[in-house]
């Protein structure tokens, strides 16, 4: 009586540590080699088979045995002892294989098989099923059966969770080939546009230049004038293209990541940008920034424009006063570039960063509207984000933030 | 012209592209001894006397620059570098890249070719200068005679 108990207890710690095995299973395949071992030892089998239902057919897929059954075989569901189990929805035990009609003789004479139980998986509408072999005459205990039936249930929940899982996969990876192809798509029309329309307007461009060159005599001061205006024009939408090739550069190339000294580059470009303009002088406050893991081509892009703007939009005021910042939180660094400028009106701040997007008149100040679109691209890029305060006639602030790594 | 040797050889499918170049040239005093081919397929017919230019063409002379447009239909400008300079009697041919951006990645694999220089369109007076002085062939603009 003690053996016995002791013999369950075995059965059943087995059955257990076969559930918590089967819920971090990631595929069919260690999901049968897990059920044939525990189908086999709980019922002290000689042998036991995991079997698919494929359409019509029985698949042997696995088995652990004393002596090789049929594994990689396939089987008419009704001349099989599993098929008819899938198709009854019930398990069925035999003591003698050779005194039952539903056993295909033939196919059990070379084996060692005298007795089987055999279960399905999943009571409605079965998967497959579970078979336990004997090699003398046995016929397993109510319990034994149970327990089987128990695993084939539990192993009915994994193939489902398995089979959810790989659609969802399934799904996601469909989804984002869809979304990857979209986007290079995307990008290579935007390239190829942008290099197809500067041939024409070379051209414009160009004749114009011969007309004014070598033509001038015969033109008049109206003429010469308008000209002029053609090739201010064409020159605008060259700068225009030459955004959006930027744009779309700045979209397909691959981020090479290092640690950035933040404040050493945003001071280098502020050094170059206030250099090479005429303009009065800039009272700059740069605090401490922390470095970041970031791709320092593309960071000394966003400094550029941030910066550039700063002194853009406040160059109408006595004294452009810049502040260069950051605030650092859990996950991620914020750097600002504050200046007291032109500023805009908040209620315009969901077009800033939108390509083409302008809140000036470039009578007001220039630009073709591509610079913080191409820093939205860049911080979207490395898993950060834009965004920007503003008063009218005060200042601005615009921030970009990136994730620490 | 005909007795002449061609000094300056200029791949361009896009007449506007080539008649900008030609001016540009003119200027210079550089477009006497010029040949204007309109596609890879001329150049190189031109270049290795097949086709229509058979028992023609270069033959035995040795011009002084390429200036090559890289986008062309049928054989395009890489593969007509490639051809030019993996042949010993053409590869000391000094070419000029012409391309519509500065960005081109096409730029770089024309260097590792074997190009010389390379000029962003438009192909005005500084970018020629540039290039050309980049080939040691400055003599070329300076020596030239005017007439």
């Amino acid at each position: 009586m003690k053996n016995i108990i002791l013999e369950n207890k075995t059965a059943l710690q087995q059955l257990v540590s076969a559930i918590q095995e089967l819920s971090l299973s990631k595929d069919l395949e260690t999901v049968m080699k897990i059920v044939r071992s525990v189908a086999k030892n709980i019922t002290g089998a000689d042998g036991a088979t995991f079997i698919l239902r494929d359409g019509d057919m029985c698949y042997y897929a696995e088995e652990e045995a004393i002596s090789p059954l049929w594994k990689g075989q396939r089987f008419q569901m009704s001349e099989c002892i599993s098929g008819w189990v899938m198709l009854n929805k019930q398990s069925t035990v035999i003591e003698d294989i050779y005194s039952d009609p539903r056993i295909p003789i033939e196919a059990y004479k070379p084996t060692f098989v005298k007795s089987l139980a055999m279960v399905p998986i999943r009571t409605v509408a079965p998967i497959g099923a579970i078979g336990n072999y004997w090699a003398e005459q046995h016929l397993p205990t109510k319990h034994e059966l149970e327990m089987l039936q128990s695993l084939a249930d539990i192993t009915a929940v994994s193939i489902e969770n398995l089979n959810t899982l790989s659609n969802l996969e399934k799904t996601v990876k469909q989804r984002t080939q869809e979304l990857e192809f979209a986007n290079q798509e995307l990008e290579s029309f935007s390239y190829s546009v942008s290099h197809d329309l500067r041939a024409p307007l070379r051209a414009i461009t160009g004749y114009m230049r011969m007309l004014e060159e070598d033509h001038s005599e015969i033109l008049n001061e109206d003429a010469k004038q308008l000209v002029e205006k053609s090739l201010t024009n064409a020159k605008k939408m060259n700068e225009l293209i030459e955004g959006m090739l930027q744009l779309s550069r700045m979209g397909r190339k691959e981020l090479i990541k290092a640690p950035v000294a933040m404040k050493q580059l945003a001071e280098n470009v502020f050094k170059s940008l206030s250099e090479n303009g005429e303009h009065k002088s800039i009272d700059l406050t740069i605090d401490n920034l922390p470095n970041v893991q970031a791709d320092e081509t593309l960071i000394r892009q966003v400094w550029t424009n941030y910066i550039s703007n700063a002194i853009k939009y406040s160059s109408h005021k006595s004294t452009s006063k810049i502040h260069i910042g950051s605030q650092e939180s859990e996950d991620k660094i914020t750097y600002f570039v504050k200046d007291n400028g032109a500023g805009f009106d908040m209620k315009y701040s969901d077009k800033l960063f939108g390509v083409f997007q302008r809140l000036h008149s470039p009578e007001e100040f220039e630009g073709t509207g591509v610079g913080l679109s191409i820093v939205k691209t860049i911080a979207k890029k490395h898993g950060g984000n834009v965004w920007a305060d503003a008063t009218p006639n005060e200042g601005a602030t615009f921030y970009f933030s990136l994730p620490k790594d | 012209m005909e007795n002449q040797e061609i000094e300056v050889i200029l791949v361009e499918d896009n007449i506007d592209d080539a008649t900008l170049v030609i001016r540009a040239l003119k200027k210079n005093n550089l477009a006497n001894n010029l040949i204007h081919l309109k596609d890879g397929v001329e150049a190189l017919d031109f270049v290795f006397g097949t086709g229509t230019y058979e028992n023609d063409g270069l033959q035995n002379q040795s011009p002084k620059v390429m200036f090559l447009d890289l986008k062309m239909p049928r054989v395009n400008g890489l593969e007509v570098l490639e051809k030019i300079k993996a042949d010993p009697k053409t590869k000391s041919i000094p070419v000029v890249i012409l391309t519509s951006s500065a960005e081109d990645p096409d730029i770089k694999k024309c260097y590792e070719l074997g190009a010389n220089s390379y000029i962003v369109k438009p192909v005005e007076f500084d970018s020629f200068i540039k290039a050309v002085s980049e080939l040691g062939l400055y003599w070329l603009i300076r020596n030239h005679p005017s007439k």
